[in-house]
């Protein structure tokens, strides 16, 4: 113990000599995802001339709307210092639970399109609220919870489905509707409409976690636990909380993957946005022990690898070395970020 | 071999930490086949001591002499191999494996291949026997023992790394009267074996039952060393103290009045037995005891961290029945931590976040935090408070000890909370910040707060409490008024002296 202790001080010590050079270096640390991003942009504009235009920009903003929105669902778990590996099979869950009450249920009006949609976020809300509760009053470790439910749902996607896609009707009212959602672009700016939902959800949750109690409390939690609930705060209430939320816009995120591909599929469960989440939140400066990270930076986290993927496909790689390329790019981030982390821990 | 007469000799050793003196020109020998005591309040030294021995911390001068020889000790390695073994009131067993595998640990640790499972078990057998405790089954897992027997094998292992040198920190602390016995057999055993034991304890009576000297430090310095037989009680307690009180305890005005918060009979856990209290508004009361007692156990069930077993609580004479801290917080009583860094600040958050993290509440208007009125409040409290920073926006980390403490208290001071519990409120800050601390506490009480303050430190509690209660094993075993509070009066209720041995 108590060597630990000499230790720790010589550190200290070495950390307040370090000061003076540090400012430099801190600024290029701080904001390392903003860099990444800029020198991305960069790179990929020289390789190919396409990366700038209006067309391609839209796209990727299109295609990265999903996991912008289950990043930040991710960034409030990862705040308290809890991860969740569920995001992907939730969203799937969600996208089947609304093309279900479309498709074979007959929700063809207005109100059947909002019911649709209500079912299908809800089931996501209860599957976030389950993880919550496991995780926070039953104390168990968010790493399995989430792991355990992630494989049970999958396997109610494909009892759901039969392991076929749900391909929405497009005669249909209230699918046609969805599938515009997914599709057109607003008439005044043209802008996809899943851009301006992720762009709202970005733009509430920033100030959830900048101006009210809920994100300042639970970015205390992350960073130490049994201080903030010798405070007096309700530690399981927030974790709880968080667990919903991420089911939520994973929810919402599946919503706009059914309208984006006008069909569910339980193949969505496979898909990779567990690790692109957790890498994005990572990337934009998330401690993984939780208690650092903003709105701001995972946007910035989340488009360094929704830039890398975009450059990749205007190169024309395919998918399996794209895949290949990705996962190796997210651990050096990943491990950048420890590095920085650890000569940045006072 | 010529005869050598010290066993372990440790000269003039000093040691500071981070500017703080732990120790001061101490020095202290061993001679082999003894038991010796080190004595000394709660900071005096006596750990730090023994890690330097042992090879945990460095001294920064001094020279430590194994049978005649100066060796250098850096590292825990080389304490065992210079035959030193420390025995720590938390042993460093593998509770899910055998006996015989924990004492021979080193063996199997440094396997190459296969462990000859039936001689190791036969040798730990053998062990046991010689030590008179045959009847202990090797195979046993060391988590079935009861903790005298995890001792024992403790003690086992420190023999097979042929220990010449034993210490024992507060061996007794974990043992029932029965198992107290066993263990000073067994120290008789060895010390025929010509070890030279190290016996550190708060227990006066076992001192003068079992040691042929005692060495005493305060403050981090050496007192004196001397023959167990050549002194009595009152005298040890008295080279133990004999300490001027600092005037560094600046004076208050309050007003004494009605019993806020009152304790009676609770119980918790194994720490806590039957401790009862009671602390009036505008008033300081302090818990005193040795470290351990269950005074800190005793305010975490009071404050809901822990289940409260039996017992009752009032608050203004009605009963409470604290279920969490944020309950505690909703009805006026705040704690500050024990351990600063683990749990009263959140070192990689701001000062401001600091500061308001218990009463967000309330400026907060449906969820939403009015940013001007918190910094407000944070700039008001850290000004009155002193907290030397450029900005409330500053990590807590790049604070001093004693300013982070001043924003723990800032934390208890912005919720306004009626009952403080203050546990070990100046531990690890300098003079400075210590002084200015007490003057914290005092204008808490001006503004009629009721204060309980947990010390380990007797200054402390006789120069800041206007009354004291003393816990020993978990039971509060006296109270004493402003006019009783002495060093004599809290070390006899807080080791269980008797009377007679103190009397003049």
């Amino acid at each position: 113990m108590q060597s630990k202790t000499e230790n720790k001080s010589g550190e200290r010590q070495k950390a307040v000599i370090g000061i003076q050079n540090r400012s430099i270096g801190s600024i290029l640390m701080r904001h390392n995802a903003s860099f990444i991003l800029i020198v991305l942009c960069i790179v990929s504009t020289i390789i190919s001339p396409l990366f700038l235009t209006k067309g391609n920009v839209f796209n990727l903003l299109r295609q990265q709307s999903t996991y912008m929105i289950i990043s930040i669902g991710m960034l409030t778990v990862m705040l308290t210092g809890g991860i969740d590996l569920s995001v992907s099979s939730i969203a799937a869950i969600g996208s089947i639970m609304a093309a279900i009450p479309l498709k074979d249920w007959g929700y063809d009006t207005g109100l059947g399109l909002v019911s649709a949609i209500a079912i299908g976020v809800g089931c996501c809300v209860i599957i976030g609220a389950i993880n919550g509760f496991l995780v926070s009053y039953l104390n168990m470790p968010a790493f399995i919870v989430t792991l355990a439910t992630s494989f049970s749902i999958q396997g109610v996607a494909f009892i759901l489905t039969n392991g076929a896609p749900i391909l929405l009707d497009f005669t249909q009212h209230s699918s046609s509707i969805i599938i515009k959602f997914g599709e057109a672009c607003d008439p005044i700016f043209g802008i996809p409409y899943p851009v301006i939902l992720a762009a709202v959800v970005v733009i509430v949750f920033y100030f959830i976690m900048s101006y009210t109690s809920f994100g300042r409390l639970v970015t205390a939690i992350g960073s130490n636990e049994t201080a903030a609930y010798l405070a007096g705060i309700n530690v399981k209430r927030y974790k709880f909380w968080v667990y919903v939320i991420s089911g939520l816009l994973s929810g919402i995120a599946g919503i706009i993957i059914l309208a984006r591909a006008g069909s569910a599929t339980p193949l969505t469960t496979a898909s990779d946005y567990n690790l692109s989440s957790i890498a994005g939140v990572v990337i934009g400066g998330c401690s993984l022990t939780g208690g650092e990270g903003t709105v701001g930076y995972t946007v910035i986290g989340v488009l360094v690898i929704a830039v890398l993927g975009n450059i990749m496909n205007l190169m024309s790689l395919a998918v399996y070395p794209q895949m290949m390329v990705k996962g190796l790019i997210i651990v050096l981030a990943v491990l950048l970020r420890s590095m920085t982390s650890k000569s940045m821990a006072g | 071999m010529p005869e050598i007469e010290y066993q372990v000799e440790m000269n003039h050793i000093y040691k500071s930490f981070e500017g703080v003196v732990a120790l001061h020109d101490v020095s202290f020998s061993v001679k082999p086949g003894e038991i010796h005591a080190l004595v000394g309040e709660n900071g005096a030294g006596k750990s730090t001591l023994i890690r330097i021995l042992s090879g945990a911390l460095q001294p920064d001068q001094g020279e430590i002499k194994i049978r005649g020889e100066k060796v250098n000790i850096t590292k825990p390695d080389d304490g065992i191999k210079h035959g030193i073994s420390v025995i720590y009131q938390e042993f460093a067993l593998f509770p899910h494996i055998s006996v015989a595998e924990n004492i021979f640990i080193d063996e199997v640790r440094a396997y190459n291949g296969f462990i000859n499972w039936k001689d190791i078990k036969q040798r730990a057998k053998a062990f046991l026997e010689e030590l008179g405790f045959g009847f202990i089954d090797v195979n046993a897992r060391v988590m079935d023992l009861s903790v005298a027997y995890q001792q024992v094998i403790e003690i086992c292992k420190a023999l097979t790394r042929n220990a010449s040198v034993l210490v024992l920190d507060e061996p007794t602390a974990v043992l029932t009267t029965k198992e107290v016995e066993r263990l000073f057999a067994l120290l008789q055993n060895l010390k025929s074996k010509d070890v030279a034991i190290i016996y550190v304890s708060h227990r006066l009576d076992e001192i003068f039952r079992i040691t042929d000297r005692i060495t005493v430090l305060k403050d981090g310095k050496f007192v004196k060393t001397l023959e167990t037989s050549s002194i009595d009680a009152h005298q040890l307690v008295n080279l133990m103290i004999g300490r001027e009180l600092s005037d560094y305890f600046p004076p208050r005005k309050s007003n004494i009045g009605e019993v806020v918060l009152s304790v009676e009979h609770i119980r918790s856990g194994r720490a806590v037995k039957d401790i009862s209290f009671n602390v009036r508004e505008g008033e300081v009361l302090g818990l005193s005891g040795l470290v351990g007692a269950g005074r800190t156990e005793a305010m975490r069930a009071i404050f809901g961290v822990d289940k409260l077993d039996d017992g009752k609580v009032t608050l203004y004479g009605r009963e409470i029945k604290i279920k969490s801290p944020e309950h505690a917080y909703r009805l006026g009583i705040g704690l500050l931590p024990e351990n600063r860094k683990t749990q009263g600040v959140l070192l990689r958050m701001p000062i401001l976040h600091n500061i308001t993290l218990s009463c967000l509440k309330m400026f907060c208007k449906l969820g939403w935090i009015n940013k001007k009125q918190e910094y407000q409040i944070a700039s008001n409290l850290s000004k009155e408070l002193a907290v030397k920073t450029a900005s409330l926006f500053n990590r807590v980390a790049s604070l001093s000890g004693g300013n982070q403490q001043k924003v723990a208290i800032a934390k208890l001071l912005a919720s306004k909370c009626k009952v403080l519990i203050l546990d070990e409120p100046t531990r690890g800050v300098d003079v400075g910040a210590k002084i200015e601390i007490f003057k914290i506490i005092n204008s808490m009480v001006e503004k009629k707060c009721a204060v309980i303050m947990i010390s380990s430190e007797m200054t402390e509690i006789i120069g800041m409490c206007d009354r004291a209660v003393v816990i020993r094993e978990g039971r509060s075993v006296g109270e004493l008024q402003k006019n009783e509070l002495t060093e004599l009066n809290l070390i006899k209720y807080s080791m269980g002296v008797n009377d007679h041995a103190i009397k003049n």
